[in-house]
């Protein structure tokens, strides 16, 4: 049985599909990330997941039990930390973990309470009101409140948005206890390199409909099939000089930035070929290193195929 | 779920309504000058003692006070549509609503909660109201309350309960299709004069409509010889349907044309369609 799976899951309003067709399946016990560029669908996947919006057509389960008509069961196991969670700023974070905690109908609250707050390291803020509270600590608070009822499953939206360097830090230390302690997690986020190293699986929805999905390991070798790639470091370029690479026997692709070049390449060889090409057209190179493929790459790579395929 | 369930929930919700009323500086600045109104209504009725045996000669009681006080009662509609216009708009405009409704707690639930903790705020300021006005008088009149007085007065508070619901289920209603907070107070508080103007429109046709043929002095009972649409637009308006006062002096058995059972069932029927328009309404919603 899967933590989350959708078929033919499809939100429509007017003529418009915020989600068309979103067939996923995120294995229990695997950290997912959601991807995809702002009004892919992401939200309001995650916001039919929760029963805060109704599917148009198709369906969706959370640990085998139907959105629809499941969803007391659903929200009882399943723990959610909304985008810039709010509270009641005039309570103190107890207080409005009190309140959660009597609505989930938690036996033991107080002993709960302090765990969770232990959990997200807020023991000694947990009395002074919201309102007092920086960002990080209100992404803490939220942590917390979707920590309580001892969930299965986490559904995280954005979970580090406007974070600092810190603060992003201790939230993915977070989710990676959280993933030891064998929950299921499943988060958007537009922080690649943070999905890259928190995720077992990633998916990308564009437009509403998943356009690649797999593990971060299978996902960054199919997207360029596990060939090297060069990052030329050079003074400037023109576009004829990126085509004239491209045309080389041996090079997969080429992606053109701020004074780099990254070129996909067959085999190691093929290195002295671009370096001749580029010298001969009349480019200083400054500098050539492998780099690894980044999941940001294989993000804008599927993306790119995506908007491709549709023009084609 | 179990009835049990919901209803612990409905009261954890209700709980906090309160709470936050109580908080609220909105609340508790028309909640204090209704409060000052009463203690200045019973003061004159003190300093003033002849005042109530001259205009109730033979008659005066203690509960004579609280007519006068339900003369101010349009402050308190005004007051239950306030409170309850933004309670659900607030949680969105918030986004608190997500973290309420992530939680296995139905949405009907919230409505209820919300509903029941702003009728237990305005109740509690009216009998509060109300039974200081009469210690007041009581104390400085040495007219005190007999049971059946305070039978009278259990039963107005428990009929001004349900015009307050009435207020708070039409300010919830209006809650629930806005978002944003300061848009569902102006709706609410436009609904409530436009109840009003119905009644006084209700009023006006029906004093032109009416035919007094060979003239009758009996003034009191016009609304019986108002135009049926004229008697329509006033009975629209759910505070011509406070029987308080009927209760306090016995002075018949109808208001506006009807008996107090029929106001009774105008009120719980009007009661009903609001509140469950509300919960339709929210449950249907995306948020």
């Amino acid at each position: 049985m899967n933590a989350i799976e959708t078929h033919g899951l499809t939100r429509q309003y007017g003529t418009a599909f915020a989600v068309k067709d979103l067939n996923l399946k995120v294995r229990p016990g695997t950290v997912y990330g959601f991807l995809g560029p702002n009004g892919a669908g992401k939200s309001t996947t995650i916001k039919m997941l929760m029963g805060f919006a109704r599917p148009t057509s198709g369906t969706a389960s959370i640990m085998g039990l139907d959105v629809k008509t499941d969803y007391l069961e659903i929200r009882k196991i399943t723990g959610y930390l909304p985008e810039q969670p709010a509270f009641y700023e005039d309570m103190t974070g107890r207080d409005n973990l009190e309140y959660f905690g009597d609505l989930i109908g938690l036996k033991n609250l107080d002993k709960r309470m302090n765990e969770v707050f232990s959990q997200v390291g807020l023991e000694g803020r947990y009395k002074d009101k919201v309102k007092t509270y920086s960002h990080g600590m209100r992404q803490r608070l939220g942590i917390a409140i979707a920590l309580l009822g001892d969930p299965k499953l986490l559904i995280m939206d954005e979970p580090t948005t406007g974070l600092d360097p810190q603060g992003s830090h201790d939230i993915r230390e977070l989710i990676k206890k959280f993933k030891k302690d064998n929950i299921t997690i499943f988060l958007s986020s537009h922080q690649l390199h943070e999905v890259q190293e928190i995720c077992d699986t990633v998916g990308i929805i564009r437009e509403g409909g998943l356009i690649a999905e797999g593990s971060i390991d299978d996902f960054l070798r199919g997207i360029e099939g596990n060939k090297p790639i060069m990052e030329f470091t050079v003074s400037s370029f023109e576009d004829a000089q990126v085509r004239l690479v491209e045309s080389i026997k041996g090079v997969r692709g080429v992606t053109a930035g701020n004074g780099t070049l990254k070129v996909a390449i067959e085999d190691p060889s093929v290195t002295e070929d671009v370096t001749v090409a580029l010298v001969n057209a009349g480019v200083r190179i400054r500098g050539v290193r492998e780099v690894m493929p980044t999941l940001e790459d294989a993000f804008l790579k599927a993306i790119r195929e995506s908007q491709e395929g549709e023009q084609a | 779920m179990t009835l049990e369930k919901e209803v612990r929930e409905i009261q954890i919700i209700a709980v906090k309504e309160i709470m936050d009323n109580v908080r609220s500086k909105r609340f508790i600045f028309i909640g204090f000058i209704y409060f000052v109104l009463a203690l200045l209504l019973a003061g004159i009725i003190a300093m003033e003692y002849g005042f109530m045996t001259d205009m109730y000669p033979g008659q005066s009681t203690p509960v004579d006070v609280l007519t006068l006080l339900n003369s101010f009662s349009f402050i308190l509609m005004l007051l239950a549509v306030v409170i309850a216009a933004d309670t659900i708009s607030i949680e969105k405009r918030y986004r608190t609503i997500y973290q309420l409704l992530s939680k296995p707690v139905e949405r009907r639930s919230v409505i209820l909660g919300k509903f029941e903790g702003c009728l237990a705020i305005m109740a509690l300021l009216f009998m509060l109201s109300a039974l200081s006005a009469l210690a007041v008088t009581a104390v400085f009149t040495g007219l005190y309350p007999t049971m059946a007085n305070l039978g009278d007065v259990f039963a107005s508070i428990l009929t001004m309960a349900l015009l307050f619901a009435v207020y708070i289920a039409l300010g919830i209603l209006v809650s629930t299709i806005t978002k944003n907070p300061l848009v569902s107070i102006i709706i609410g508080v436009v609904a409530w004069l436009g109840l009003t103007f119905i009644d006084v429109l209700g009023n006006a046709l029906g004093g032109l409509g009416t035919d007094f043929v060979g003239g009758r002095e009996d003034l009191i009972s016009t609304f019986d010889f108002y135009p049926l649409y004229a008697k329509v637009l006033v009975w629209i308006d759910p505070s011509s349907h406070n029987i308080v006062n009927q209760l306090l002096t016995d002075a018949g058995p109808v208001t506006n044309g009807l008996p107090i059972w029929a106001n009774l069932v105008m009120l719980l029927v009007t009661l009903g369609v609001l509140l469950g328009a509300s919960i339709v309404i929210f449950d249907k919603q995306d948020l």
